[in-house]
């Protein structure tokens, strides 16, 4: 059984839960030292990923051993086309990442300026691309549908985090350390 | 958008830069210049403030601490803190040759929630015979200046005041994002004011004038801001973005007897890879110590003229 794939598309869809989590956060509080804040952001984004990609995974096995024959390949199927399209997308932001943490300040801004910014508003339309091409290309009705919803829920994962979340930290009425 | 068009921020607060009072702001008149420069997401905006013939003051000041908030988060990641640093350590130094004055006072003009000044108050490690000081004319900004900057331990202190009428001798005035907020001859005015006070230095980092700062600041202010007041004054500032002659005539003109350079400010060919520029302006006696001061960075600075 080829795990590998499926273990991919999960380790992507943690990564961008994880800067998903950053993400939301930002913006949002005005102190300078936000090194514990940003570690509980990311680790809620991680969270929250994890939990997704703990569900995605029962149901796959779950249609697996009571779907009909072939569901897995077609699974299998789908998530390589998945796996190529975010993996590019997610080598590019990281590396930019590295570059912005660890690169000279020109380097750093540009890494923010040709990637990291315009990568941000890109993300959604490559996941549903991504997912749509995915389910137009499955072979079956299942992967179809599988594809879809974890395109759905990935375009989401930054606006369900947004949920609950105070939307000022650090300021009047939220007296609590970041 | 247009060059001409005010910033919504601007409109939305009124302060007597004398007595520094807030002036109550009337719906009909921001609404009629929004109507008067057909300004339809910005008249959107102000419907969805509370309030009856006046805005509400509370709401609005919300919208800007969290407007700031965003705009501090862009900040540090375009690390504009970094930015005013390269310039602003070599300057410290050649002042601390040059006179025998102290503490050396740094007074930054429009400082918002003094996001610069917080910054090097915690990572630049400047001494302690150097003063930060920052300065707004909204007391709600500057309330969080100064409640973060005591949670913080940060050592720099905020005020709200006009920045040109301050009781205190001032070495170097700085600003991020704040020049284009001035025009005409109120521009001229600001760096006549400045000029008056007789500091050493200027330091003021805005948005480069560019076709790609307009597109540039959409794509961020997309990207990484929420609040409908930060999009849209965020794109304006890349469109009201002074042209490089514009600005170094008007602080030759106003602020005399400085000197004035751009720093990062030659036109290019693609914008993108310099998105900020600083205009410097200082004392003849000091230009060339801070010229060799700034070291592998002078040919980013042009002639002081
Ligand atoms: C765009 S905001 C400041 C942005 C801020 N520097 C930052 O980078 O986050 C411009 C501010 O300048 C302030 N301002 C304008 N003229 C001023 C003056 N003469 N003295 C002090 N503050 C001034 C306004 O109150 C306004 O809050």
């Amino acid at each position: 059984m080829n795990l590998i794939i499926p273990l991919c598309l999960g380790v992507l869809a943690f990564i961008d839960g994880t800067l998903c989590g950053f993400r939301s956060a930002a913006g949002r509080n005005p102190r300078i030292f936000m090194w514990h804040y940003y570690r509980a952001a990311f680790g809620r984004g991680a969270a929250f990923a994890a939990v997704t990609v703990l569900a995605f995974s029962v149901v796959a096995v779950g249609l697996v051993l009571l779907g009909p024959e072939g569901t897995w390949a077609s699974l299998l199927e789908s998530a390589t086309v998945l796996v190529h399209i975010y993996g590019a997308f997610a080598t590019l932001t990281l590396i930019a990442l590295g570059l912005y943490l660890i690169g000279s300040f020109d380097f750093g801004v540009l890494a923010s300026v040709l990637v990291l910014g315009p990568f941000t508003l890109l993300r959604p339309w490559t996941i549903m691309l991504g997912a749509i091409y995915a389910a137009a290309t499955a072979t079956t009705v299942i992967a179809t549908v599988f594809s879809l919803a974890a395109g759905v829920v990935m375009w989401n994962f930054e606006r369900l985090l947004d949920v609950g979340s105070p939307p000022w930290r650090g300021l009047e009425g939220d007296r609590r350390r970041a | 958008m247009r060059a001409d068009w005010p910033e919504l921020s601007d409109l939305l607060l009124d302060t007597d830069p004398l007595t520094l009072a807030r002036k109550p702001v009337l719906r009909r008149e921001v609404e009629a210049t929004l109507k008067k420069h057909g300004m339809r997401a910005a008249a959107r905006i102000v419907r969805g403030i509370p309030g009856g013939d006046v805005l509400d003051p509370a709401f609005v000041d919300g919208i800007l601490v969290r407007s700031h908030c965003e705009l501090q988060r862009l900040s540090f990641e375009f690390r504009n803190g970094e930015r005013l640093l390269q310039l602003l350590r070599p300057l410290i130094n050649v002042l601390r040759e040059r006179t025998t004055e102290r503490p050396i006072r740094i007074v930054d003009i429009g400082c918002g929630m003094g996001f610069v000044l917080r910054w090097l108050a915690a990572h630049a490690r400047l001494g302690s015979d150097i003063e930060l000081l920052g300065c707004d004319f909204n007391p709600t900004l500057i309330g969080h200046a100064q409640s973060l900057a005591k949670e913080e331990m940060l050592a720099c202190e905020f005020r709200v005041a006009n920045a040109f009428t301050l009781d205190r001798k001032v070495h170097v005035f700085l600003s991020t994002g704040v020049i284009h907020h001035f025009r005409g001859d109120s521009l001229t005015e600001f760096f006549k004011s400045q000029a008056s006070v007789e500091p050493y230095a200027l330091l003021h980092c805005d948005i480069k004038a560019s076709w790609a700062a307009p597109i540039g600041s959409w794509l961020f202010h997309q990207a990484r801001m929420r609040e409908p007041l930060a999009r849209h004054d965020g794109v304006l500032s890349a469109v009201r973005a002074h042209p490089r002659d514009v600005l170094l005539n008007a602080a030759r003109t106003g602020g005399r007897p400085l000197k004035y350079a751009f720093f990062d400010g030659r036109p290019s060919l693609l914008p993108i890879l310099r998105s900020l520029n600083t205009l410097v302006g200082i004392r003849e006696e000091i230009r060339s110590e801070f010229v060799n001061a700034i070291g592998p960075l002078a040919p980013r600075l042009e002639a002081f003229e």
